[in-house]
Parts: structure tokens; sequence; C-alpha cells
């Protein structure tokens, strides 16, 4: 019992920290959070449940759905970020917001406000690790969320662009200095992290087996508390945090009830906010210097 | 008067009240955008002592008043001390928070939320303005109100001179969120029934945007902001069905032309990027003639 809500709780925790990641990309990338991505996780999983819906296959439909995510994070870097003046740190977030706004009247508008339900991958697949069962679709989850997330890591860590998007996010004018493109690190930098938040919301879909045109808020939510806890602009932490979180909730909804799952998180983050507000794992400078 | 134009005119008069106290905060250069929780916690406390307690409404505004403050000198306290970031990231858990914790809230009708307030009238809202409307007239006139002017401007030239900028800014906070407060509870005793959700999201933004259409420089660009953006649903009824894509879009358009809002001096908030480096080659050059000659 106690496996199988373990089990179940890294896997929430694990489409949690891809949303959480695409924030602290763009939050490394221009010291800016952008608060359309909920919405864009939102609109890349309704995509991808109609999709499913008309009978294409789960593969399509997740590609359809990452490639939805990234041309919107691209629209929204180019409405929210490129042209708005960097002399108010605010203005980004206002925008971004409206263009959240824009995004779930949009879909309501051409998909109606009614949950969608997402059909089943590998409905025939169950298995029996002994202390837990995996179905098909949280197989598919689990093995997706983890090779995006050492994708990205791998991306990060070895490859030039990912080198110059962390450049980019430790000193922006040095590096272009050094002769980095930087405007397009930074569109790669949104583009990279509307493809982690299509993922995470199709993903999220399919464990829910639902998606809502209201669901973007609450991902937003979510990845939020998960940025604070694990240190905004962490890359690391954003990951911990995230399963952290994603078990609190299962176990909370398990053992507890299910009407204190969110309010056991916003206790969490408010004591984390008092006694370590650059987050459980922000060590390094570039997240000390955001507090 | 006809029952139409005084509730046209009571639901002016309270987004007016709602931008004016958003204004507050603005004024120190610190956005939130959880406002509508402060909007809740009025309406729910006021609602508590009128329909529970059967107190009378402006003595329920001036509890709600204090309730909101505090709420909002305690959310104030953990967000100011850090970074703009933050303070967006906290102010917006916050204003979920509120709505969560309203409708699992039991006394207070939980998600069904409460019905029957009523006793709003012209004269309350709009006294409440003229004393919102002469604290800021006072204000902006008085050292705190260039305190808040310098922390939003330069807040390490305001700390250099001595300013306590995060108790200041607390103190804006609060006295914000107070206000937002006595408009939540106004707008809840002339809805007659309130739900957590009616305080959710949209209302907060809808908050922001009253006061950024306006211009954050004046208070009273925040006040015609809340006027503009309130009558033009009632002429343009298309609006009704279209309205989260048109506010929507106008944030985005709004925030790339004219960030500081549609009233005020580009001057004093620095202008388009090209304006700006005009002007600073030109002061250049003006220093350079200045210079002595051997």
């Amino acid at each position: 019992m106690l496996g199988q809500q373990l089990f179940n709780g890294v896997l929430l925790g694990a489409t949690f920290a891809l949303v959480a990641l695409g924030f602290n990309l763009v939050v490394g990338a221009m010291d800016r959070l952008n608060f359309a991505l909920g919405e864009t996780a939102m609109v890349s999983a309704v995509v991808g449940a109609v999709l499913m819906e008309t009978g294409l296959p789960f593969a399509v439909a997740f590609l359809a759905a990452i490639a939805t995510g990234g041309l919107l994070a691209v629209i929204v870097y180019v409405a929210s970020f490129r042209y708005v003046s960097d002399r108010f740190p605010t203005a980004s977030i206002l925008s971004s917001l409206g263009m959240g706004l824009v995004l779930t009247a949009v879909v309501v508008k051409v998909f109606g406000s009614d949950q969608r339900s997402v059909p089943d991958v590998l409905a025939g697949v169950d298995l029996d690790l002994g202390l837990f069962r995996v179905s098909g679709a949280q197989l598919v989850i689990i093995v997706l969320a983890a090779l995006m997330t050492v994708g990205l890591y791998v991306f990060l860590d070895r490859t030039v662009w990912g080198t110059a998007i962390r450049g980019v996010s430790d000193d922006p004018t040095m590096v272009a200095l050094l002769g980095v493109p930087v405007q397009r690190v930074i569109l790669l930098t949104f583009t990279l992290s509307g493809v982690l938040a299509g993922a995470a919301g199709l993903l999220t879909g399919l464990a829910y087996h639902s998606v809502s045109p209201f669901d973007g808020f609450t991902s937003t939510l979510t990845a939020l508390m998960v940025i604070v806890l694990g240190g905004l602009g962490s890359v690391t932490g954003g990951v911990i945090a995230a399963l952290v979180i994603g078990v609190l909730q299962t176990l909370t909804v398990a053992y507890l009830s299910a009407t204190l799952r969110d309010l056991i998180v916003f206790v969490l983050v408010g004591i984390v906010l008092l006694v370590r507000p650059q987050g459980l794992f922000g060590r390094n400078a570039g997240v000390l210097e955001r507090v | 008067m006809s029952p139409y134009a005084e509730a046209v005119l009571l639901q002016v008069g309270i987004n007016v009240l709602l931008a004016l106290g958003y204004w507050i905060a603005v004024s120190t250069g610190k956005y939130s955008f959880g406002h509508a929780a402060f909007m809740a916690i009025g309406a729910y406390a006021a609602s508590m002592l009128t329909l529970n307690f059967a107190w009378p409404l402006p003595v329920a505004m001036l509890v709600a008043a204090v309730v909101a403050a505090v709420a909002g000198a305690v959310i104030g306290w953990m967000a100011l001390r850090l970074s703009l970031l933050y303070l967006a990231i906290i102010t917006f858990i916050f204003g979920q928070l509120v709505e969560l914790l309203f409708a699992q809230w039991d006394y207070v009708g939980g998600a069904t939320g409460m019905i029957g307030m009523t006793g709003t009238t012209l004269t309350l809202v709009y006294s409440s303005i003229a004393v919102v409307v002469v604290y800021l007239v006072l204000l902006t006139r008085s050292r705190l109100g260039l305190a808040y002017a310098a922390i939003r401007e330069d807040e390490r030239a305001a700390t250099a001179s001595g300013l306590r900028i995060t108790r200041i800014a607390v103190g804006a906070f609060a006295a914000s969120a107070a206000v937002t407060g006595v408009a939540g509870a106004l707008a809840a005793h002339q809805l007659m029934i309130i739900t957590p959700s009616l305080f959710g999201p949209q209302q907060a933004l809808l908050i922001i945007l009253y006061c950024v259409l306006g211009g954050v420089q004046y208070f009273w660009g925040a006040a015609v902001g809340a006027i503009v953006l309130s009558v033009l649903p009632i002429w343009f009824e298309w609006l009704n069905d279209w309205y989260m894509i048109v506010y929507g879009l106008l944030f985005v358009v709004l925030m790339i032309v004219r960030p500081q809002g549609l009233i005020g001096r580009s001057e004093r908030s620095g202008g388009g990027p090209l304006l700006r480096r005009l002007r600073r080659d030109g002061a250049v050059a003006v220093e350079r003639e200045r210079e002595p000659v051997g």
C-alpha cells in the first residue's frame, strides 16, 4: 500500500517537475517568469487529447503536444518578452498572464469549457513489481518524464547550445561579449520550456484521464510552489522539490484527507519562505542573487 | 435615478475603489498578483458580521479594512523582503490559498458561498472613495508619498538615503489591502451573493488592468482606467462574450507600447529604449560642450 502510494507520488511529482523545469529555464534565461506556461501545457494537452480521440497513436499525439508547446512558448516569447522593455520588471509577468487568459479563452471558444477525457494507452499492460503495480499509462508517464528530465540534463551539461543556455543564465552580458548569440539562445530556452510544458500537460492529462481548459492555472500554481521550494532558477532543486510535493500530496490524500492536499503544500511553502527563502536547494550564486 | 443607473454607478464606484487601493501598493513599485484575495477577505469578514451578528454595514466595512490590512501586512512582510519575482509568486499563491480556504470553510458556506447581504448605497461607496482620495492627495504631498516614489524609482538609492524600504513598503501594502478589503465588503453587499471563485485570478487581473491601463504615475490615472474598463462592457455588449480575450490582448499590447499606462509622462518612466538612448547621447553631448578647454 505504502509502496504504491509512494510510486503514485513520484509519478505525480515527475509531471510537476517538467513544468517547473520549464519555469526555471525561463528564469535562468531572462530573470522573468512566464506565467502563460501552465496554459501552454493545457493547450498542448487538449491538442494531444483531440488527436488521440481521432484514433491516432499516442506517439503522434505526444509529438504534436510537445510541438504545440514549443510553438506556443515562442509565440508567448514574442508577445510578452521580446518587445517588452526590461525597465519594467513586472511588465512581462502581466503580459504573460494576459496571454494565459487569451489561451484559456480561445480553448473554451474552440473546444468548449467541458472536461475532455484522455484515452488510455497500453491498456493491457499491468506490471506487478512486488511493492507496487504499474499500469500501462503510468509506465508511459514515468518513462517519458524521466527521459525528458535526463535528456535536459545531458543537453544542458554536454552540448554547445546547452552550455550557451547556462552561460546566458549566469551572465548574459559576458557571454554576449564572447560571441554567443544571446537572443537565439533565449529563443531556444523558451522553446525548450514550452516542449517540457507540452509534455507535462499531456502526461498529466494521461494520469488523470481528463483535461480541462482551466487546468492551466493549476499547473502554473503547482509549478510556482515547486520552484519556491526548490529555489528559483535551480534545475536540480526544482526536480527534487517536485518529487517531494508529489509524494506529499499523494500521501496526504491517502492517509489524511483529500481536502488537506493543497493546504499542506501551502504550509510547507510558507515555512520555506520564512525560514529559507532561497529554497531548500538554492545554493548556487545565481539563485541567491534572485532572492 | 433608475435602478439600472444606480447599479452601474455602484459597480463603477467599487471598481474605482479597487483601482485606487491597488495603486497604493503600486506607488512603491510593488505589484501584487493576488489582490482579489484581500477583496475576498474584506467581503467575507463584512458579510459574516452583517449576516450573523447583524452589525451595521459601515462598522463591518471598518472591520473588513482592519482584517484585510493585517493580512496584507503579513503577506507583505513575507514577500517584500525578497525580490520582485518572489513577490509575484507569493501574492499569486496567496490568492489561491485564500480562495481555497474560503471554499473549504463550512461556516461561510464553503464553495456555495454566502447569500443575502444588502445595504451598499451610493452614499457609502462614494464617501469611501472620497475618504480614499483625500488620503491619497495628502499622501502624494507628504514625505511618506515621496518615500514611496523614491522606492519605486530606485530602491538602492532609497536605502542609501536612509529609508527603511521594507517597513515602508509593508505599510503601503497593508493600506492597499485595507482599501481593497473595503471595496470587497461593498461589492459583497451589492452582489448579495458571494462565492470563493468570484475572487479568483480573473478578478485579480482585472484589478491590475484597471490600475495599469490608466497609468501608475498618478492615482487618478488608476481611477480613470477603472471607469473606462467598467463602462466599456456596458456600451459594447459583445465585449461580454469576448472580454477575456480582449482584456488579455490589452495587457499584451499595453506592456509593449506603454508599460507605464496611458496617463503619465514617459520621461520619468524612461520612455522607449530609442528615446532613452537619444536623450542619453544628448546629455553626453551637452556635458562635452561644458568641458573646460585647456
